[in-house]
């Protein structure tokens, strides 16, 4: 090495100045001496490239790194190859999808191929609403991978069970244990309760937090006394949280005493609904109110008036007040209306509030995604009634109305939407310039429905149209066109999701 | 015929884009008039025209011919009628007018290849040679000349010492390079152009780059003492090209040889595609080189981790390792790869620098490895000794091996292995060039 060192240093200052000199491995030796004769710089450059050669040719292997156990078998049986293909075309451009494969998957009790681990893993990091499902499609190699990177964290825990659960909470990362504590809540909420109640004063806040959150899932009146120690935890947002939960339940003493306080704030007048500002009280701030308001443009008075409404249940009001929820929207002051709804809109809605809400101002009820609150008679009743019978009216929420029916359309109101958007695009062909993203009702549509609707005749005419239509009406290409696009990326979508099912047989 | 699988296809595909776009028209539903026969497929494809694409594979070599205006071969639309047909084989079918007459075209042009050229009068020849010949005296000239002021240059960088080479600008570099590229020795010129790079990251590279060049000008001065493949070996690190045509005069044997794996890099405005083959009896390995400008498509190819039968001619070299095809067969797909521990990896990539000293890179295929990584560096490692390795694709060969050895196949350029290609189970995978 003495050699090398004196090779690169005679390079770095010159030949001029400092000379290659005797060097010790013979080789080399030999080589600068019968460079000489070529002049200095020739003679050095010649040497030094025997010597990095010599270098390279003799190098040896660096000594073993320690390797981590290899991964345990996998448990369950591989995804079919076509299914895989779905699975990458659907990681790749139809995203939207994806949850409902990965249920489909997970029902089949298939795992994901180990090319893809990283895909899905890397998808579940963006999604985490979706990691409790991903979990046993990783079997047992991607939850041996997901230890290798802690960037992945939250995929080391086994979730497939009550038992394994339990497992993973003991000993669990933070983010594994979130699952972890999601599916023994889901399983046993008292159980769930119960290890966290055991752990809970050793657990940093984050963790506490996260937990807590949690257990909005299954509530009930037995949580109540945990909540209600919460009440005085050191952490500011642990307390919030517990606030949050225990105003959903309506027999616990906090909602009680959030209805004494609740009681003062609104009252009948001579003729309008009288709003009264709360001043501080002691007991405030033990029920996670905060004395200065954190929300912009809301003064402390108001932000405490908003937030105890919004911790009582909304049939409170009608035994409060003797009114039906429409005549007490119609007494309340103006300028009060809104923070009132905002803050009632926080509680679970029975159905005549919800009625009201819809009256009131549908697209609140809609972009609240309140609609969930109705009984399903009730949400298609409402549906057919004010979105399929008004197709005459120009608006372009009607689609996102709709999509808002959040579950598995039966056949029955399959056909209705079906009907619907035949008379949507027959409007459009008409002349309506409307456009909507029809392409998003397929994930609910009743698939058995499908093929009917391809081999409909109105509807492959109006497809046809739409498509000479786009190409001869210059100046309206734009609606046609979108109409059409949207109709074929429905289609399409539905076949995807009828091919899913098939790929996917166990 | 073989059948090509989905990643072997994808493998087909000039860049990444493009089998992305392919993968998406996989879906018959994109597709009219789909229709297979023994030799091709085809269908019509809807694109943003107002007629549908036309596109047929002949399924003899698995070329595409497709009436959209892009200019990669296969084109997104060849890509996804493979697929296509790899997922679920097309109907038979009648095959329409336009692909006869595409097939019948190519057939004609094949012969017309494998024709003998038309006679020539010997005096004909006689001109054409001694043309030839003066051409190559004049470039050789120049040369010389180039190489000699090239030579002097790179004397003087070291009787001045390089202590200063980092902070000298491009334009330093480069005024050197160009004048090579003048002198007609466009390949020294190349290595001219790396010059700053290796200036940035140290003594050694630097050193190394020049002495490395500083051989190659050596050897030119006194190149009719060498050997006949050194010589060439020379000539190719000046620039000198082989004549294509002439090499294909040549013999070689019919055999079957496995492509290992596949590299595309960006050499200033050129494309070079490095596919490396293994001849399954001798376990000799090869190199094809692929060559595009700019976003010119990348023409030939052979799918990965698959089984050629074919005609493969060495280029002249002390080491034989680039090679051109004859006529290819693609056969099943490859099973596995084999491979030596590090060490003997290490023993034959020595072997290799001392056949041809200035060696970039050498394939070489390592069995029974794990990856590893000490938290900065990921390596490969077998039961004694662990490798380096630069990739991007560390944590797939962790999902695909699981922690359990494998086999992997890479460059090897004397610091890290450049893993391309790896087996598990009986599978082939690609690494890092995966489309």
């Amino acid at each position: 090495m003495n050699d090398f060192r004196a090779i690169t240093s005679s390079a770095l200052l010159g030949t001029e100045r400092s000379l290659l000199g005797q060097l010790e491995n013979p080789h080399l030796e030999q080589t600068r001496q019968r460079l000489e004769p070529q002049g200095q710089a020739k003679q050095l450059l010649g040497t030094a490239m025997l010597a990095l050669n010599l270098n390279r040719a003799g190098q040896t292997a660096n000594s073993k790194l320690p390797h981590a156990t290899p991964a345990p078998e996998d448990l369950r049986a591989v995804l079919p190859e076509v299914a895989r293909k779905r699975l990458q075309q659907l990681l790749n451009q139809q995203k939207d999808l994806i949850p409902e494969w990965l249920e489909l998957a997970n029902q089949a009790g298939f795992r994901i191929p180990h090319q893809e681990l990283i895909a899905l893993l890397e998808y579940g990091q963006q999604h985490s609403e979706q990691r409790q499902i991903i979990l046993p499609l990783l079997d047992s190699r991607g939850r041996w991978l997901a230890q290798q990177n802690p960037h992945w964290a939250w995929a080391t825990g086994d979730t497939s069970s009550l038992e394994t659960a339990l497992e993973t909470w003991e000993t669990g990362n933070k983010a594994a244990r979130v699952l972890a504590f999601q599916t023994i809540r889901q399983n046993n909420p008292d159980q769930a309760r119960g290890v966290l109640e055991s752990v809970w004063k050793s657990e940093p806040a984050d963790e506490r937090k996260s937990f807590l959150s949690e257990m909005e899932n299954k509530l009930s009146q037995a949580d109540e006394t945990f909540l209600e120690l919460c009440l005085d935890d050191r952490s500011k947002e642990v307390r919030s949280i517990a606030a949050g939960l225990l105003a959903k339940l309506p027999d616990s003493d906090f909602v009680g005493r959030m209805k004494t306080r609740a009681a003062k704030l609104l009252n009948m007048g001579k003729k309008e609904l009288e709003v009264t500002l709360p001043d501080w009280e002691d007991g405030f701030a033990r029920d996670a109110l905060e004395k200065k308001s954190p929300l912009y443009n809301v003064g402390d008075k108001a932000y405490w008036w908003q937030t105890i409404m919004s911790r009582v249940p909304t049939l409170f009001w009608k035994q409060h007040l003797g009114l039906a929820p429409s005549e007490i929207l119609k007494r309340l002051p103006k300028e009060w209306k809104s923070s009132f709804i905002n803050a009632i809109m926080q509680q679970p809605l029975d159905t005549t509030w919800l009625e009201t809400l819809l009256l009131y101002d549908r697209n609140l009820v809609a972009s609240n995604n309140l609609m969930n609150y109705l009984p399903l008679e009730r949400r298609e009743a409402y549906i057919r009634q004010f979105i399929f019978g008004e197709t005459s009216k120009k608006q372009n929420a009607e689609v996102n109305w709709v999509t808002f029916m959040r579950h598995d359309w039966n056949t029955d109101f399959s056909q209705a939407v079906w009907h619907w958007l035949l008379a949507i695009g027959e409007k459009i062909l008409a002349g309506a310039n409307e456009y909507s993203y029809y392409g998003e009702l397929a994930h609910h549509i009743a698939l058995e429905t499908v093929t009917m609707w391809q081999n409909n005749p109105k509807m492959q005419h109006l497809l046809k149209q739409l498509e000479t239509a786009q190409e001869t009406k210059k100046n309206r290409t734009w609606y046609l066109q979108h109409c059409l696009e949207q109709y074929k990326t429905l289609f399409i979508r539905l076949e995807t999701r009828a091919a899913m099912r098939k790929e996917l047989q166990p | 015929m073989t059948q090509l699988n989905a990643t072997q296809i994808l493998a087909l595909s000039p860049d990444a884009s493009g089998a992305a776009s392919g993968k998406s028209l996989a879906n018959t539903s994109k597709w009219k008039n789909l229709g297979s026969s023994n030799t091709a497929i085809w269908g019509e494809c809807q694109g943003s025209g107002k007629d549908p694409y036309r596109t047929g594979v002949d399924l003899t070599d698995y070329t595409a011919k497709c009436s959209c205006p892009s200019r990669k071969f296969p084109c997104k639309h060849g890509i996804g009628l493979m697929l296509i047909h790899a997922a679920k084989p097309l109907e038979t079918a009648t095959p329409p007018d336009w692909l006869n007459t595409w097939l019948e075209g190519r057939q004609k042009r094949a012969e017309a290849k494998s024709a003998p050229p038309k006679e020539q009068t010997l005096e004909d020849t006689a001109k054409a040679e001694k043309a030839a010949i003066k051409r190559l005296e004049a470039r050789e000239k120049k040369v010389e000349a180039g190489l000699e002021e090239f030579g002097l240059w790179l004397s003087d960088q070291i009787k001045n010492g390089i202590a200063n080479a980092p902070s000298q600008p491009y334009s330093y570099w480069e005024t050197v390079a160009a004048r090579l590229v003048d002198a007609q020795a466009p390949a020294l010129a190349r290595l001219v152009r790396e010059l700053p790079t290796a200036a940035s990251s140290g003594t050694n590279a630097l050193l190394e780059a020049l002495a490395r060049l500083n051989l190659i000008v050596c050897a030119y001065s006194r190149l009719e003492t060498l050997s006949s493949n050194t010589q060439a070996d020379v000539r190719t690190a000046i620039g000198f090209t082989t004549d294509k045509a002439e090499l294909l005069q040549q013999n070689a044997t019919r055999a079957t040889w496995t492509s290992l794996g596949q590299i595309l890099v960006q050499e200033d405005n050129l494309r070079v595609r490095r596919t490396y083959l293994e001849n399954l009896e001798t376990q000799e390995k090869a190199l094809l080189l692929d060559f595009a400008v700019a976003n010119q498509p990348m023409t030939g190819g052979v799918p990965i981790g698959t089984n050629l039968e074919t005609e493969l001619i060495y280029y002249p070299s002390n080491l034989p390792l680039r090679a051109i095809l004859k006529e290819t067969q693609i056969l099943e797909p490859a099973q596995t790869l084999r491979g030596t521990g590090i060490d003997q990896a290490l023993l034959q990539y020595a072997n290799a620098l001392s056949k041809l000293p200035w060696t970039e890179r050498y394939p070489i295929t390592l069995s029974d490895v794990r990856v590893v990584t000490d938290g900065t560096t990921w390596y490969v490692q077998d039961e004694q000794h662990s490798l380096p390795i630069q990739t991007q694709d560390h944590w797939q060969m962790m999902a695909l091996s699981g922690g359990h050895p494998m086999q992997v196949f890479g460059e090897y350029n004397g610091t890290y292995l450049i893993p391309l290609s790896m087996a598990v189970q009986n599978t082939i995978y690609m690494l890092g060039v995966q489309p």
